[in-house]
């Protein structure tokens, strides 16, 4: 209710402030923007524009969040390996997004800009999560594990899995956000065509504020849907592995 | 086979814990170890477990398969009674065996549910039924029946000595009555070489 209440004089707050500024080039308010989208949203490309970003964006968080969780585990695993690794995190983490996506633009094309950079910018946060969760396994299952000679698949499944919970989703609450970001700034910079970045490109060119608040409002949508399905994803996974 | 300790010491920095042990555990019998507590009797199974190693001194006769129930539960908590014994199991170690092994300790009906959500003494039971179907050549039981009253301990004892016959056994324990439970030869630590 109080939430609610909140959102609603959020609402209240912006759309006085477009009224009193009376400039829909310089700030439109929230009716303007429902308009907006009420436009586009019948349209087929509308749909493809939200199929290019999405699949793109979303591919990278995947496959960050695989290979960020497989090099955890095997920096868990064999300390060579992380210290292998460390430069590659310390310097992906490290570096600006903007110098990140201007460094990929030069060595491929745009269209799957925001794959990489969504997997990039991802990668460290899944990687320094799970391997936190890993390095806080209770010890004693692990001893017990071992005196019982079980099995790795064993392990895997009944005591890093379960003890990973908290990790992984602290890893995917944190990175699904910052992939929509960095992705979505990279489609601006790097313009492929058909994607969200493309259209908040244009946006800009043409100066229709109504258009970047409603693409930006898609943008915020399709992140929040993302991070509640993986969320959701995550606990059912864990509720059939309770089960198991 | 025997299992002999010989001059084992231990010392965890300056803290001797084991000094100069020697003791022969016997081939397929039962022995209870019994002293005060921070005597090293729990430092002793786990240098015989491998997970402590000694500062010097030697045990000879130490078989592969160990099972074992640790002073503290060592459960998986959010897994069931089932799949906790089962992930110890030997292999051949069927559901309706496991099912079997927890209807002698009374646990039947708790079978499905998450090791989390059982009593301290049934817990204790869940871990005993672990150990009886690991696959041991050597048997330790640290504190067996902490937790259990008299009757589960009793019945418990039971189930013990019917699923652990002819396997080299050794319980640490603060309770006389327990050595009498068990029908085991007594060491008590401070006063441990039992043999030369």
């Amino acid at each position: 209710m109080i939430r609610a209440a909140a959102i609603l004089a959020a609402l209240l707050l912006w759309q006085a402030a477009a009224l009193l500024l009376n400039r829909s080039i310089l700030l439109v308010g929230p009716v303007d923007v429902l308009k907006e989208l009420a436009r586009q949203a019948p349209r087929y490309d509308f749909w493809l524009t939200v199929r290019f970003s999405l699949w793109r964006i979303f591919l990278g968080f995947f496959l960050a969040l695989s290979a960020g969780m497989l090099s955890a585990a095997l920096s868990y695993r064999f300390k060579a390996f992380k210290v292998m690794i460390r430069p590659y995190i310390s310097t992906i983490k490290s570096t600006p997004v903007a110098s990140i996506i201007i460094l990929i633009l030069i060595f491929l094309n745009s269209r799957n800009l925001s794959l990489v950079v969504s997997f990039l910018i991802v990668l460290p946060v899944v990687y320094a999560n799970i391997l936190e969760g890993l390095s806080h396994t209770d010890g004693e299952l692990i001893e017990m594990a071992g005196v019982f000679h079980a099995s790795l698949r064993k392990r895997i499944r009944y005591i890093y899995l379960p003890q990973l919970k908290p990790y992984l989703i602290s890893a995917c609450t944190a990175s699904v956000g910052m992939a929509w970001k960095s992705g979505t700034a990279a489609e601006v910079i790097g313009i492929p065509t058909g994607s969200i970045g493309e259209r908040l490109y244009e946006a800009k060119i043409y100066l229709s504020s109504s258009e970047l608040f409603a693409w930006t409002l898609v943008i915020i949508v399709l992140s929040i849907l993302v991070e509640k399905t993986v969320l959701w994803l995550i606990d059912k996974a864990y509720g059939l592995l309770w089960r198991s | 086979m025997d299992i002999r300790v010989v001059n084992l010491n231990k010392a965890f920095g300056s803290h001797i814990v084991l000094e100069n042990m020697n003791l022969l555990f016997a081939g397929g019998k039962r022995t209870v170890i019994m002293g005060e507590s921070g005597c090293g009797k729990t430092t002793l199974l786990r240098i015989l477990m491998g997970l402590e190693p000694q500062s010097s001194g030697e045990i000879k006769g130490t078989p592969e398969y160990i099972s074992a129930v640790f002073q503290e539960d060592r459960l998986l908590e959010e897994f069931s009674a089932v799949s906790n014994i089962a992930f110890a199991a030997d292999k051949g170690v069927t559901k309706e065996l496991i099912l079997r092994h927890l209807d002698e300790l009374g646990l039947r009906e708790n079978a499905r549910q998450s090791a989390g959500e059982l009593s301290g003494g049934m817990k204790r039971r869940v871990v005993i039924a672990r150990a009886m179907l690991a696959k041991k050549e050597l048997l330790l039981l640290d504190e067996p029946f902490k937790g259990l009253d008299d009757r589960n301990r009793d019945s418990t004892a039971a189930y013990i000595k019917r699923h652990s016959e002819g396997v080299t056994t050794i319980i640490v324990t603060h309770d006389i009555y327990e050595v009498a439970l068990m029908e085991a030869t007594l060491i008590r630590m401070g006063n441990y070489s039992n043999t030369a």
